[in-house]
C-alpha cells in the first residue's frame, strides 16, 4: 500500500513516515501543496495524509484539486491537522474528506489502524 | 356660623379695625344719604340704595367682623328720617341681617369673594344678596315702620317692594363694581387696545351725555357699549361701565329729563333699577363666560406648546438613538423610521411610510436564502405579542437595494394598549464590527490551538517511536513520564479550547435522546476497574420512570464523568461512592456522593473557580489542571441546569455533589452555537 504524507513539519512527516514504513506502507512526503498534486499524480498513493496548513496551497485548496482530477477523485483523503473547528471540519468532510483527524486525539498506532481499514474499504469498493 | 359669629362679638378690634370701622360707616352713611335723596314713596324706603352694595362688599371682603360699621351706619342714618329709636333699631337690625345673610350664603353656596367668576355662582349671587338679604331688610325695615304707624298698610307693599328693588340694585350693581376693582390681579391695558379702550371710553361719554341731555333711550345705547366692553376689556370695565351709565340714567329720571314706563318718577326709577340690574347681571355673566373660556383657551395652547415641545423631545430622542428605529402598525406597515434606519434600509420614510417592512427590505440568513415573512423578527412579535430578540449567532443579514448584506442584530417588541397589539417598534443594529471581531476571535483560537498542539503532537509521535525501539526499561519509564505529562499538556490545551468555545457561545453541540439513567450505568461501568482497585463499591439508586432527554449527550456525560471520577479518587479505601436520580415536577437531579473528607471551608467558595484546586486536591492529585468542575458548570448551565454540592452533610460524612437538569431542557441560547433566539 502507498501512502502520500502532506505535512509541512519535518518532525511530523519524518513521525509518520517512520511509523506507516514499519506497518508495511511503501511512504512518500510533500512539504506543500504543489508538491503533493505532483506526487499525487506521479505516485499514484492508495491514500492520501493531508495536513491543512500548508505553505502555498492549503490542504482544503488541494482536497478541491484533487477531488476534481478525474484520475485522483477516488483516492481516500485522510485530513489530519490540528484545527479542532466544527466548521473546519464541515468543510473539509462536505469536500470529500473521507477522515477527519486531529492529531493530537490520536496514537501513531491508533492512526495506521484507522488508515488500512479506510484503504481496505476502498479495495473492497474496487 | 355660630362660631364666625361668636367670633365677631368677642374680636378684638386692633387700631386698623377700628379705623377702617369708622370708614366703613363714613361711606355707608354717606351712601345711605345719598340714596335716601331718591326716596319719594317713603323716608325711608328709596329705589336707588348703593349701602346695601357696600355692605356686602364689605363683609365679603374684609369678614363679617365689621358688621357694627353697618348696624350703627343704618342706625344713624334713619334716626334723622323719620319714627322712633324703636323703629331706627328695627331697620338698624334689618339692613344689618341682610348683608350678613347674602355674605354667609354666598361664601357657602356662591365662591364668596370669587362668585362673578362663573355665571352659576352670579346668579346665586344675584339671589342670596339681591333677593334673600333684600328681602330681609325690607321686611324688618317695612313691618318696624308699619308697626310704630310710619307705613300706612294700604302702602305696605308699594313701600316694601321699592325698599326691596333699591336694595336688590344696590347689590346687583355697587357690589360687583367693589369686589371685582379688589381683586389681586392688576388691570392691565396693552399698548395696542390703548386706542380701543379711548374709544370705549369715548362712545361711553357720548352715550351718556345722550342719554342725560338728549333723552336718548338707555337701553339702546348701552347694550352695544356693554357687549364690546365683556368682549374686549373684561369684567371690571364692564360693571364700571354699567355703574357709571347707570348713575347717568338714574339722575336724568330724576331730574325728570326723561321718562320711563311709569306714572310717577319713583316707579320710573323702580323700572330702571329692574332694568339696570337684569342688564348688570346679564353682563357681568358674559364677561365672565368669555373670561373663562379666554382662560381656558389660554390654558389650551400651553398645553399644546406643552405637547408640541414633548413631541419634538421625543422625535429629538426617537432620531437621536444610534440603532435603526422601525415603528409599524399592527398590519407590520411602517409608519416612522428615524434617519439610521433611512441609511440603512436606504429609503426614506416618506416613500417607505404605509409599506410592509418586507417589501422595503429582505432578511436571508447567512446561506443567502430569504427568510419568510411569517418567520421574520416584526411578523413574529406582532403574533406572538412577545419581544423577539436575535444576536450574532442567528446570522440574519440585511440586503440593502444595492444588494450588498449587512449582519444585523434585532429586537422587535409588539405595543399593547388595551391587550390589543396596535403595533411593534424594532431596533437593529448594524452588527458588522461585531462579526468581524467574532470571526477574528474565533481565528485567533483556531491558530493558538494550532500552534500550541503542533509540537506536542511531534513530542506524542516521536515517543511512541521511541517506546518501539529496543530501548532499557529505565529509559521508556522516562519517556513514559514524558508521554504522560505532554498528554496532560494536550487535555489541557483542548479544556482551554473548549472553554474559551463555551464561553464565547461558539461551542458545536447537536442534541439526541439521551436516557439518563442508561448513561449513567454505562458510566459507573467504565469506572468499576478504577474503584475497584481502592476496593470502592459504586451503588445506584434509580429513580422511577424514563429519564430520557433532548440534549447534547456530552453536556451531561462530561461533568458527571468528572464528579464520579472526583467522588472515587477522594473516596477512602474501603468505602462506597453512591449515585442516585430523584425528579420533581419540573426537573431530574443526579447526585453524587462519596464518604470523604468535607470540603474545606477555604475551599468551598472557590471549587467552581477556573484554575481552582484545594490543597486536599493538590495533594491527592497533583495532575488535575483545576477546569474539571468549572467546564462541568459551563456545561450544565448550558442546558439550563445547575450544579452544587452539599458539604460537610448532615448525619454523616462525606461530600455530595448535585447535578440538576430541567425536565424539558432549556438550552441557554447564549450558551450553544447554532440556536436561533426566539421569545425573550
Amino acid at each position: 500500500m502507498k501512502i502520500l504524507i502532506v505535512e509541512d513539519e519535518e518532525m511530523l512527516a519524518r513521525a509518520l513516515a517512520e511509523k506507516f514504513g514499519k506497518s508495511g506502507f511503501d511512504t512518500a512526503i510533500a512539504h506543500t501543496g504543489n508538491t503533493a498534486l505532483k506526487m499525487a499524480g506521479e505516485y499514484k498513493p492508495d491514500v492520501i495524509l493531508l495536513d491543512i496548513l500548508l505553505p502555498g496551497k492549503s490542504g482544503i485548496q488541494v482536497l478541491r484539486r484533487l477531488k476534481a482530477i478525474k484520475k485522483l477523485a477516488k483516492t481516500p483523503v485522510v485530513i489530519l491537522s490540528n484545527f479542532s473547528q466544527e466548521i473546519d471540519i464541515k468543510h473539509a468532510l462536505e469536500i470529500g474528506a473521507r477522515d477527519y483527524i486531529i492529531k493530537t486525539q490520536y496514537p501513531l498506532s491508533q492512526l495506521v489502524e484507522r488508515i488500512k481499514t479506510i484503504v481496505s474499504v476502498k479495495q473492497n469498493l474496487i | 356660623m355660630r362660631k364666625k359669629l361668636w367670633r365677631t362679638f368677642t374680636y378684638a378690634y386692633t387700631k386698623k379695625d377700628l379705623a377702617i370701622l369708622f370708614g366703613l360707616f363714613a361711606v355707608y352713611f354717606v351712601a345711605g344719604k345719598v340714596g335716601l335723596s331718591f326716596a319719594s314713596v317713603n323716608p325711608s324706603a328709596s329705589a336707588i340704595w348703593p349701602p346695601t352694595g357696600i355692605a356686602v362688599a364689605a363683609l365679603i371682603l374684609l369678614g363679617y367682623r365689621f358688621w357694627p360699621a353697618i348696624f350703627i351706619g343704618a342706625l344713624f342714618l334713619h334716626a334723622g328720617v323719620q319714627g322712633t329709636f324703636s323703629t331706627s333699631l328695627g331697620i338698624a337690625l334689618g339692613n344689618t341681617l341682610e348683608p350678613i345673610i347674602g355674605t354667609y350664603l354666598t361664601n357657602r353656596f356662591a365662591n364668596g369673594r370669587k362668585a362673578f367668576e362663573e355665571m352659576q355662582s352670579i346668579f346665586k349671587f344675584a339671589f342670596f344678596a339681591g333677593v334673600l338679604g333684600a328681602g330681609v331688610s325690607a321686611t324688618i325695615g317695612v313691618t318696624s315702620l308699619a308697626l310704630a304707624g310710619f307705613v300706612p298698610l294700604n302702602t305696605y307693599a308699594s313701600v316694601w317692594f321699592t325698599w326691596l328693588l333699591g336694595d336688590t340694585g344696590g347689590a346687583l350693581i355697587v357690589a360687583p363694581f367693589l369686589i371685582l376693582w379688589a381683586e389681586k390681579s392688576s388691570f392691565t391695558l396693552s399698548r395696542n387696545r390703548v386706542p380701543e379702550f379711548s374709544l370705549l371710553i369715548l362712545a361711553s361719554l357720548v352715550a351718556g351725555w345722550m342719554v342725560f341731555e338728549a333723552s336718548f333711550p338707555f337701553i339702546s345705547l348701552a347694550i352695544p357699549l356693554f357687549v364690546w366692553s365683556a368682549l374686549r376689556f373684561g369684567r371690571r370695565i364692564t360693571v364700571t361701565l354699567i355703574v357709571f351709565l347707570s348713575v347717568i340714567a338714574i339722575i336724568s329720571i330724576f331730574n325728570g329729563n326723561y321718562m320711563l314706563v311709569g306714572k310717577t318718577p319713583n316707579d320710573s326709577l323702580i323700572i330702571a333699577q329692574m332694568c339696570i340690574s337684569v342688564t348688570a347681571l346679564t353682563f357681568i355673566g358674559m364677561a365672565a363666560i368669555i373670561r373663562k373660556n379666554k382662560i381656558m383657551l389660554k390654558n389650551l395652547r400651553q398645553e399644546e406648546a406643552k405637547i408640541i415641545e414633548a413631541k419634538a423631545k421625543e422625535d429629538a430622542i426617537l432620531m437621536s438613538i444610534g440603532d435603526a428605529l422601525v415603528v409599524t402598525d399592527k398590519e407590520g406597515a411602517i409608519i416612522l423610521m428615524n434617519p439610521q434606519a433611512e441609511r440603512m434600509f436606504e429609503w426614506k420614510l416618506e416613500k417607505a411610510f404605509g409599506w410592509p417592512v418586507a417589501n422595503v427590505v429582505m432578511i436571508e440568513d447567512e446561506n443567502g436564502v430569504p427568510i419568510e415573512k411569517e418567520k421574520r423578527p416584526i411578523t413574529l412579535a406582532l403574533t406572538s405579542q412577545k419581544k423577539i430578540t436575535t444576536t450574532d449567532q442567528d446570522n440574519l443579514y440585511y440586503v440593502k437595494r444595492n444588494g450588498t448584506r449587512i449582519p444585523v442584530g434585532l429586537t422587535a417588541t409588539p405595543v399593547i394598549l388595551d391587550n390589543a397589539v396596535v403595533g411593534a417598534i424594532a431596533l437593529v443594529r448594524d452588527i458588522t464590527f461585531e462579526k468581524e471581531i467574532d470571526r477574528s476571535k474565533n481565528e485567533f483560537i483556531s491558530i493558538a490551538s494550532h500552534q500550541l498542539r503542533t509540537p506536542l503532537s511531534s513530542v506524542k509521535w516521536i515517543i511512541e517511536l521511541l517506546l518501539e525501539d529496543r530501548l532499557a526499561e529505565t529509559q521508556k519509564n522516562k519517556l513514559r513520564d514524558i508521554y504522560h505529562s505532554n498528554e496532560r499538556l494536550i487535555n489541557l490545551v483542548n479544556d482551554l479550547l473548549n472553554i474559551t468555545h463555551i464561553e464565547n457561545g461558539t461551542l458545536p453541540s447537536s442534541s439526541s435522546p439521551v436516557n439518563i439513567s442508561e448513561e449513567i450505568q454505562r458510566q459507573l461501568a467504565l469506572f468499576q476497574e478504577t474503584a475497584g482497585k481502592k476496593d470502592v463499591a459504586i451503588l445506584y439508586k434509580k429513580a422511577e420512570g424514563d429519564h430520557t432527554l433532548l440534549i447534547d449527550p456530552v453536556f451531561f456525560i462530561e461533568p458527571f464523568k468528572n464528579i464520579l471520577e472526583n467522588a472515587i479518587t477522594y473516596a477512602p479505601k474501603n468505602s462506597k461512592v453512591e449515585v442516585r436520580t430523584e425528579t420533581t415536577h419540573t426537573s431530574l437531579i443526579v447526585t453524587i456522593q462519596n464518604d470523604g473528607p468535607a470540603i474545606k471551608k477555604e475551599d468551598r467558595e472557590k471549587l467552581f473557580n477556573k484554575f481552582y484546586r484545594g490543597r486536599k486536591a493538590q495533594t491527592i492529585k497533583p495532575s488535575g489542571s483545576g477546569l474539571g468542575l468549572y467546564i462541568a458548570k459551563l456545561h450544565i448551565e448550558s442546558l439550563g441546569g445547575s450544579i452544587w454540592f452539599d458539604s460537610p452533610l448532615k448525619n454523616t460524612k462525606g461530600v455530595a455533589f448535585h447535578i440538576r437538569m430541567p425536565m424539558p431542557p432549556q438550552i441557554n441560547p447564549l450558551r450553544i452555537h447554532n440556536t436561533r433566539t426566539v421569545f425573550v
